[in-house]
C-alpha cells in the first residue's frame, strides 16, 4: 500500500483509522516509545551467573577515614588486674547481693550511718576490715543499734 | 482513571461517539492506559522534576546536561553515552571493566540548576528505564541541607540485572527538614555495564487522612504507662524479645543474697513473659547467668555466654564463668554448646554482617580483666560453635566490661565509650591493652581475626567524647551510659547518652554525645542535654521537684521506637543508690531534639531494662539498689502513637520467614504507608544493647500494595528475626509482623 492508498484509506475510513491509531498513540505517549523512531528493541548480554547473582554489599565511601591514631594491635595474653571495688562497692561490709559505697557520702561515721539506713540498709556485718571507720559494735556489725 | 477517561469520552462530538470503532479505540486505550501506568508506576502522575530526563541534551564535556559523573576506588571503568536509548537517541552507559575496590555513579547534578527541588515532609517516586548486567546496581540518594550542604542520605534499591529496558521505581523516604534539593542516580559497584534513561522525580505524598480527635487526654502527646499487677517472678538482669513475641528473662543467682552469704548454684530460674497475654512461666536456668552476654543468633535461638562463678569479698572480685548455653524458643529450655576459650563476667555481644558472634571483655575467673575475645562461628545447618583459641588471631586488646561494639556499615566495630563499672579504657598511646589515640571510644577493624598467623587488627582512636579523661568534661562518666546505633542504621549515627561513674559521690551526667561514622572523618560531637526530672526514691515517692541543673542520669534506658525516634526513659542520679530520675522523653534524630513524654512510675536504675515490644508498646523491667532488693514489677508504656487513630494493618508479605538481602518483597496493607522498616528486637542488660538497630526499608509503589527493598548490605542488618513495622501518614505504626532475613 501505498502513501496515497493509506491517505485515501483514511477518508473512506476515519473510525476504523482512529481504532487503531489511538490505542497506538495512547501506548507510545505512556511508554514512551514513538513509532517514528521504532527500531530494533535495545539489548545488553546478561550471562547466567549475572542474572542468578545476589547482589553484593553495597557500602558507601565518604572520601576520608578515621583521624585517631592508629595501632595495629597483638598484645600478649596478660590479664588486667582490676580493683576489688570495681563495681564500686565496699565488699569490707554486708552481703555478697548488697553494694556499701566505696566513698558514702557523707561528712562523719555518724552521718555515713545515717545515710545507709536511709538508703535501705540495716545495720551490717564487716567482713574484711572497717575501712570506712563506721561506729561498729563488739559483734562485728557496723552502724547497728548502739554501736 | 476510569471516571477521567468518562469525562473525556463525555467531551467528544455525539456523532463520534456513536461509532463503533471509535468505542473500541476508546476501550482499547483504556487497555492501554493501566498497563502503561503499572508499567510506569506512576512516575509519569505527577510533574517529572528532573531536568534532561531522558539525557538528550548535552552539557560540558559531552555529557548530558544536568547530569555527572561521580566515583571513587580502584578500578577500569567508561562513563558517556549509547544509542541503546528507552527513548529518544541517547542514554547513559557506565561500564566497570576491572574492579578492586571502589564505584561509579551517575546522578543528578548537584546544584541549583538541576537537582530536583523538594519540599520537606514530601516523598517522591524516582523512576528510570535501564538495563543491566551486574547486580551489582544500586539506586543512591543525595540531599542539600539548607545549613549543611549536600550529604549522602541513603541507598534506595538495587537494580536486578535485566537484558532488555525494565523500569525501577523506589519512594523516597519523607525529605527531612531544612532539605531543599535532592539528587540521585546509580552507582556501579560489581563488574560490568548499566545503562539508564527516561528519569522521572514525580511527587508522591501521601496525605495523612484526617487527624482523629484523641480523646485520651495526656496520653495524646505524652502516652500512658501501666504497671502490671503481676510480677516478673525472677531477678533477671537480662532482658531478649524473642521471634515468638515472648520475653526471656534470664536469671541466675540474681545479685541475691543467701544464708550463707554464698551462691547457690541449681536453684535458679528464668522467667518467661508473654506480653500477649500477660503470662509468665519460669524454665530452670542451668547456671549462674547472673552478668552474663547474651544475643540473638541468626535462626532466633539464644546464645548465652559466660556468667557468675563467684561473688566478691572484701579482698576479691567477682569472677567469671567460660561456659556457654543456647536457649530454645520453641522447647522454652537452655542446652549447653562447649565452653568458651576463657571466663567472662560481664562480656560484651556482638552479631557480624554474616551471622557470627563476637565478644569482648569483662572479668575472668580469677576477677581480672581478661583480653580474651570470642568468635561463635555461626552454621545454619548446625547452630555454630565457639572457635578454640587455635582458630583465632587473638589481639589480646582489653575493652573493659560490657563494652558497647557496634557493627559498622564496613563491617568494622565502633567502640562507643560506654561500658559497666571501672573507668573507661585508658587512651594513653604506647601502652599495653588499650585503645590508642583518641578519647575513649575506638574503630577496631577485626579482618584479621580468623587468621592466625597475621598481623594484628587495628584499633583507630575516636575523638570528641566529652566524659573521658582529657575530653572537654575532664571526667569519666561514661560507666553505665547507654549508646546505640540511631535509626535508621543507614545514617550510621551514634549517639551516647548519659553515665555515672562507680563513685558515688559523682552525680550523672546530662551530657550526650553524637558521631556520624558516615562523614569522612567521623567524630563526636556533643549532643543536647538530657531533660532533667524529678527525683524520687526507691518506692517511687517524689523527693525533689527537679533534679539539679548540673546533673543528668545514669542507667537511662534508649529504645528505638517504630516512629524513628528514640526513648529514653529511666535512670538514676547514683551508682545504685536512690534518688531516681522520674523522667522520659522521646529523642528525634531528625531534629536533634527532645519532646517530653509521661516517665515510668517505677525507679529504675541499676539492672533495670527496657525493651520495645512487637505491637509498638515499651516495657521496662527491674532495679536493684545497693541493699540488694530488686524489684520484679513490670511497666507498660504506650507511646502517643497508639493514641492517634486506626493503626495500619500488615494484610499480607511476602516470604516472611525467607527474606535476602538485596531483594524486594510485596506488602499488602488495609491502608497506604509512608515508611517501613526492621527493627531487632532486643538483648538488653545493664543499659547495653549494641545490636539495637532500625533498617528502613525502601518502598516502591504508593498504593496498599507496595515493594519494600532490603539492603544488600549484611553489616547493616546482620541476619536473623526482625520486627517488620510499617508507618502511616499520621505517624501510628503497624503491629510487627515477624521476617527472617537471611
Amino acid at each position: 500500500m501505498n502513501t496515497k492508498n493509506i491517505f485515501g484509506a483514511i477518508r473512506r475510513h476515519p473510525g476504523r483509522t482512529l481504532a487503531v491509531c489511538v490505542p497506538l498513540v495512547a501506548v507510545s505517549v505512556f511508554t514512551g516509545s514513538t513509532m517514528a523512531s521504532a527500531q530494533p528493541e535495545a539489548t545488553l548480554a546478561v550471562s547466567p551467573s549475572a542474572a542468578s547473582a545476589s547482589p553484593a554489599p553495597y557500602v558507601p565511601y565518604f572520601g576520608g577515614s578515621v583521624s585517631g591514631e592508629t595501632r595495629v594491635v597483638k598484645n600478649r595474653d596478660v590479664p588486667i588486674k582490676e580493683p576489688v571495688n570495681i563495681d564500686g562497692c565496699d565488699h569490707d561490709y554486708g552481703t555478697g547481693s548488697q553494694c556499701i559505697p566505696w566513698h558514702i557520702p557523707a561528712s562523719s561515721p555518724q552521718a555515713a550511718c545515717a545515710w545507709l539506713k536511709a538508703n535501705g540498709f540495716g545495720s551490717l556485718k564487716v567482713y574484711g576490715t572497717n575501712r570506712q571507720h563506721l561506729p561498729e559494735n563488739s559483734a562485728g556489725y557496723v552502724c547497728a543499734a548502739g554501736a | 482513571m476510569k471516571n477521567r477517561l468518562s469525562r473525556y469520552r463525555d467531551q467528544l462530538p455525539r456523532k463520534w461517539r456513536k461509532l463503533k470503532p471509535m468505542r473500541a479505540a476508546f476501550g482499547a486505550a483504556t487497555l492501554a492506559l493501566p498497563i502503561a501506568v503499572v508499567a510506569s508506576s506512576g512516575a509519569n502522575a505527577g510533574v517529572n522534576l528532573v531536568v534532561n530526563a531522558s539525557a538528550e541534551q548535552t552539557g560540558t564535556g559531552n555529557f548530558p546536561l544536568c547530569f555527572g559523573k561521580y566515583g571513587y576506588g580502584n578500578n577500569t571503568y567508561s562513563i558517556g553515552t549509547t544509542s541503546k536509548a528507552h527513548s529518544g537517541s541517547k542514554a547513559i552507559q557506565v561500564t566497570i571493566s576491572k574492579l578492586s575496590s571502589g564505584a561509579r555513579t551517575v546522578m543528578t547534578l548537584e546544584n541549583a540548576s538541576c537537582a530536583p527541588w523538594v519540599t520537606p515532609g514530601h516523598q517522591y517516586n524516582l523512576g528510570l528505564w535501564y538495563m543491566s548486567n551486574t547486580p551489582n546496581a544500586v539506586m543512591v540518594l543525595y540531599r542539600h541541607d539548607a545549613k549543611a550542604g549536600w550529604q549522602y542520605w541513603t541507598d534506595l534499591k538495587n537494580l536486578p540485572t535485566a537484558g532488555r529496558y525494565a523500569y525501577a521505581s523506589v519512594r523516597t523516604p519523607q525529605v527531612p527538614a531544612n532539605t531543599d534539593q535532592i539528587a540521585w542516580g546509580v552507582s556501579v559497584y560489581g563488574k560490568g555495564t548499566v545503562i539508564t534513561d527516561d528519569y522521572s522525580t514525580v511527587d508522591a505524598t501521601v496525605q495523612a487522612a484526617p487527624a482523629a480527635a484523641c480523646s485520651a487526654g495526656a496520653a495524646c502527646t505524652r502516652g500512658a504507662w501501666q504497671v502490671m499487677s503481676f510480677t516478673g517472678k525472677v531477678r533477671a538482669m537480662h532482658a531478649i524479645l524473642m521471634y515468638n513475641g515472648k520475653v526471656l528473662l534470664v536469671a541466675g543467682s540474681g545479685n541475691v543474697a543467701t544464708a550463707n552469704d554464698v551462691f547457690k548454684p541449681g536453684s535458679f530460674q528464668t522467667a518467661v513473659y508473654n506480653p500477649a497475654n500477660g503470662s509468665v512461666t519460669t524454665v530452670p536456668t542451668p547456671a549462674d547467668f547472673f552478668c552474663s552476654g547474651h544475643i540473638q543468633l541468626p535462626n532466633g535461638k539464644v546464645l548465652v555466654l559466660g556468667g557468675n562463678a563467684a561473688y566478691p569479698t572484701a579482698t576479691h572480685g567477682y569472677e567469671g564463668l567460660k561456659t556457654s548455653y543456647i536457649f530454645n524458643p520453641v522447647t522454652d529450655r537452655y542446652q549447653r554448646i562447649h565452653d568458651l576459650i576463657g571466663a567472662h563476667w560481664y562480656p560484651s555481644a556482638t552479631e557480624l554482617g554474616n551471622g557470627d558472634i563476637i565478644s569482648f571483655g569483662g572479668l575472668d575467673d580469677k576477677g581480672d580483666g581478661t583480653a580474651v575475645a570470642e568468635y561463635f562461628k555461626y552454621n545454619g545447618a548446625t547452630g555454630g560453635s565457639w572457635l578454640p583459641e587455635s582458630a583465632i588471631n587473638e589481639d589480646f586488646n582489653f575493652w573493659g566490661l560490657y563494652p558497647a561494639m557496634i557493627l559498622m556499615a564496613n563491617g568494622e566495630l565502633f567502640y562507643t565509650g560506654s561500658h559497666v563499672f571501672g573507668n573507661n579504657i585508658s587512651i594513653s598511646g604506647g601502652a599495653t591493652h588499650v585503645a590508642v589515640g583518641g578519647d575513649g571510644a575506638a574503630v577496631y577493624n577485626i579482618s584479621a581475626m580468623l587468621h592466625p598467623g597475621a598481623a594484628g587488627d587495628s584499633i583507630t582512636g575516636i575523638p570528641g567524647l566529652q566524659d573521658t579523661p582529657g575530653g572537654p568534661a575532664g571526667t569519666d562518666m561514661t560507666d553505665q551510659s547507654m549508646s546505640i546505633l540511631l535509626p535508621p542504621a543507614q545514617s550510621q549515627k551514634v549517639m551516647l547518652m548519659g553515665g555515672g561513674n562507680i563513685d558515688t559521690g559523682n552525680p550523672g551526667t546530662r551530657l550526650t554525645d553524637l558521631i556520624n561514622l558516615n562523614s569522612a572523618n567521623p567524630h563526636y560531637v556533643p549532643g543536647p542535654l538530657l531533660p532533667r526530672g524529678p527525683e524520687i526514691n526507691q518506692q517511687g515517692k517524689q523527693t525533689a521537684k527537679l533534679e539539679p541543673a548540673s546533673d543528668g542520669k545514669m542507667y537511662v534506658s534508649m529504645v528505638i521506637l517504630p516512629n524513628g525516634q528514640v526513648l529514653e526513659t529511666g535512670g538514676g542520679l547514683l551508682d545504685r543508690q536512690a534518688p531516681y530520675i522520674k523522667e522520659a522523653s522521646m529523642y528525634n534524630p531528625a531534629t536533634n531534639r527532645y519532646t517530653s513524654m509521661a516517665a515510668d512510675p517505677q525507679p529504675r536504675g541499676y539492672h533495670s531494662t527496657a525493651l520495645l515490644l512487637p505491637d509498638g508498646r515499651v516495657m521496662t523491667y527491674g532495679n536493684n539498689p545497693g541493699d540488694g532488693s530488686y524489684n520484679e514489677k513490670i511497666s507498660i508504656y504506650s507511646p502517643p502513637y497508639l493514641f492517634h487513630g486506626a493503626r495500619p494493618q500488615i494484610k499480607s508479605v511476602a516470604s516472611p520467614t525467607a527474606w535476602h538481602y538485596g531483594k524486594s518483597y510485596n506488602l499488602k496493607t488495609n491502608q497506604k504507608i509512608v515508611s517501613a522498616e526492621l527493627i531487632r528486637p532486643a538483648a538488653v542488660t545493664h543499659q547495653s544493647d549494641p545490636n539495637q538497630r532500625y533498617v528502613a526499608l525502601s518502598i516502591s509503589g504508593n498504593g496498599t500494595s507496595v515493594g519494600l527493598n532490603v539492603t544488600s548490605n549484611h553489616n547493616m542488618a546482620p541476619p536473623g528475626w526482625y520486627m517488620l513495622f510499617v508507618n502511616n501518614a499520621n505517624g501510628v505504626p503497624s503491629v510487627a509482623k515477624w521476617i527472617h532475613l537471611n
